[in-house]
């Protein structure tokens, strides 16, 4: 996700960094030039999310969805309060518009709630965190990984007696937590991950799951409530006036029973949908599965006489009261913090350490370790969908090569420095999956230069630093070395600004 | 012969970053968070085991209260569904809190235990709960005498141990 205003603070990035052989200003300098004010975490979040209220609000990209519950909800509770509470309030009991109007209130609170918080987003890895991973999953498998198949990277751990498998998150660099799962629309792991709900546009995940119960909960009684009132209302006129007369005097002096009849048409289908989907969650709370495990199949007992669930309680009234009154754990991304630059310095990297980078602020000239390194875990997180047939990391390697419009078409160009300039116009198109096909087929084919003049891949990304500014920072470095490397640096750019 | 206990500022000032050790999450008992109570070996020139290991056990112990469910979690949990969870707002979680205690209790082990051995614990909250980072320090002053492996309790001129080999 590109911070900030697309083209704005890139071309900063540009002109500072041109002119600059030497690395030595650090990443954030083009935006503290532009402003003094600091940048706040959520501006620089890598997922695929959007920020409102200056951080406090958090949705998926996509919120078209979202826009139609909030109008359909609106919609038909306004037209129901509007024409049918008055009469019914007065024929029947005042209480019905009280109920209904608090039914409404906790429908919309908890859908504002599930769609605006975080839903348990994990953050990726810092540099050190990730290099120290990528050295224990060498020292485990051995020094040797057999050149660009590497072994599947998983840990196991055994759980209140059932074995898990932990995957390794090649967005993230994080070993997930058992439950987590990686988000391939959002492109993030969230914890205990439930579902994508277009509905609410946002992850349905650990932090607002009861949010999200509450939410189809409530809104199954307020449609059953709001279908069965309008239903009352007009079996009480059509007594009055005969059944047909009541549809029919509508243009003239009821024109809301037409929109009665629309209101009611709308409750009748999303009552049952609803109704049915809260039964559905209702069951997963009480045996604590999620629909991700639930609909793999995770814990039945078709895998095995012995698979069980291992995180049930035992018995249905513990589940429950941990799904929805357990504790609130803290959101782990922090969007409304200031980026900091760290203080401590990078020791010299003679004792052999590979660090990616002292500090998320500071950029080093890159090390050669750390760009073999790197680019090597590139060519294996680009080889692996081709070669392994699980679909979950298919989905979320798709994402990798093509996160932002910059760092596909960079990848490309650099890494395929035999092509000539003219080739590159090809990639400016927008970004799709079918742009990153080409990309994988490039890495089959070409073989590295040097590990030398390979940058750092646009995979490797700092948490919390801005996407194009790493990469072209990395590419400036080495660029100073290598006059080709200018040219392909200045084609960079060019694409940059578009 | 150079002082040997630093306060954090004068370590940050004086000294330099050598490496980063990674305690990871013990994930034996289900989703809470708990981390590995196993000493990592570069470590073992720095700090006494059961330091270290009471360090983990203590925050393994917070964690723990923080994420108990029981019955002061049920009547939180229970008055916030009951306000439509409007009353987060105003109110903080009793997780909140526990977190507060637990970052006041780190930042007392790094004054008086971590920092005079030249190391640094950070805040897992600041990590996604995924690791305790612990940085190894090494004075500058003395980067330039490779000594291996002196104990660091009395080790005069800072430990030059750490990742110097």
């Amino acid at each position: 996700m590109i911070p900030g205003g697309g083209s704005g603070p890139m071309k900063d990035c540009e002109y500072s960094q041109i002119s600059t052989h030497s690395s030595s200003s650090p990443m954030e300098s083009p935006h503290k030039k532009k402003k003094s004010s600091p940048k706040r975490k959520w501006e620089v979040f890598p997922g695929r999310n959007k920020f409102f209220c200056n951080g406090r609000i958090m949705m998926a990209r996509q919120t078209g969805v979202f826009y139609l519950t909030l109008v359909l909800i609106l919609v038909t509770s306004g037209l129901f309060f509007a024409f049918d509470c008055p009469y019914l309030s007065e024929k029947i009991t005042p209480a019905i518009p009280a109920i209904g109007g608090i039914l409404f209130f906790f429908v919309m609170g908890t859908l504002l709630r599930t769609s605006f918080s975080d839903p348990g987003v994990l953050p990726r890895a810092t540099p050190d965190e990730a290099a120290d991973l990528e050295r224990q999953i060498d020292i485990a498998n051995g020094s040797s990984s057999g050149g660009y198949r590497p072994p599947p990277r998983t840990k196991e751990v055994i759980i209140n007696g059932q074995t898990v498998k932990l995957k390794y998150c090649f967005t993230c660099k994080i070993f997930r937590p058992p439950r987590a799962s990686h988000c391939s629309l959002c492109d993030n792991c969230v914890e205990r991950f439930d579902h994508h709900c277009p509905w609410v546009g946002n992850c349905v995940g650990k932090r607002n799951y009861r949010f999200f119960y509450m939410f189809i909960l409530s809104l199954s009684f307020l449609t059953v409530f709001i279908f069965a009132f309008v239903i009352t209302h007009v079996i009480l006129r059509s007594q009055q006036t005969g059944f047909l007369n009541a549809l029919k005097d509508s243009p003239a002096r009821y024109p809301f029973t037409e929109t009665n009849y629309r209101s009611s048409v709308v409750c009748f289908f999303s009552v049952w949908s609803i109704v049915g989907l809260s039964g559905f969650h209702t069951y997963l709370i009480s045996s604590n599965q999620t629909t991700n495990e639930d609909i793999k199949g995770s814990w039945s007992n078709k895998r095995g006489k012995e698979n069980y669930n291992p995180y049930s309680y035992g018995n249905i009234f513990t589940n429950c009261c941990a799904a929805l009154c357990g504790p609130l754990s803290p959101s782990l991304i922090d969007r409304r913090g200031f980026i900091q630059p760290d203080t401590p310095q990078l020791a010299g990297p003679s004792n052999g350490i590979t660090m990616y980078g002292a500090t998320q602020s500071q950029s080093n000239m890159c090390d050669q370790d750390q760009c073999i390194q790197s680019t090597k875990f590139v060519l294996q997180a680009a080889a692996t969908p081709l070669l392994q047939s699980e679909p979950s990391i298919t989905s979320e390697e798709l994402p990798l090569p093509g996160k932002t419009s910059i760092s596909g078409p960079c990848a490309t160009l650099t890494l395929g420095q035999p092509t000539p300039p003219s080739s590159m116009p090809n990639l400016t198109s927008d970004t799709g999956l079918t742009d990153m096909i080409p990309l994988k087929e490039e890495h089959e084919g070409h073989q590295f230069l040097t590990p030398e003049e390979a940058p750092s891949p646009p995979g490797m990304l700092p948490s919390g630093s801005p996407i194009t500014h790493s990469h072209t920072m990395h590419v400036l470095s080495l660029a100073s070395q290598d006059s080709l490397h200018e040219d392909s640096v200045r084609g960079l750019v060019k694409l940059s600004s578009v | 012969a150079a002082p040997q206990v630093h306060s954090l500022q004068e370590l940050r000032r004086s000294a330099s970053l050598a490496t980063k050790v990674f305690v990871q999450r013990d994930y034996s008992d289900g989703t809470t968070c708990q981390f590995q109570t196993k000493f990592p070996p570069e470590l073992e020139s720095r700090i006494e085991r059961q330091l270290f290991e009471e360090t983990v056990k203590t925050l393994n112990g917070f964690y723990a209260e923080a994420e108990k469910i029981g019955g002061s979690s049920y009547l939180e949990g229970c008055l916030a569904c009951a306000t439509a969870y409007f009353i987060f707002l105003c109110m903080e979680t009793h997780y909140e809190k526990v977190l507060k205690k637990i970052s006041k209790y780190i930042q007392e082990q790094n004054e008086k235990i971590y920092a005079p051995r030249g190391l640094l614990l950070t805040d897992p909250l600041e990590r996604g709960m995924r690791v305790i980072e612990i940085s190894i320090y090494e004075d500058r002053c003395s980067s330039g005498s490779s000594s291996s492996g002196s104990s660091s309790s009395s080790s005069g001129g800072g430990g030059g141990g750490a990742g110097g080999r």
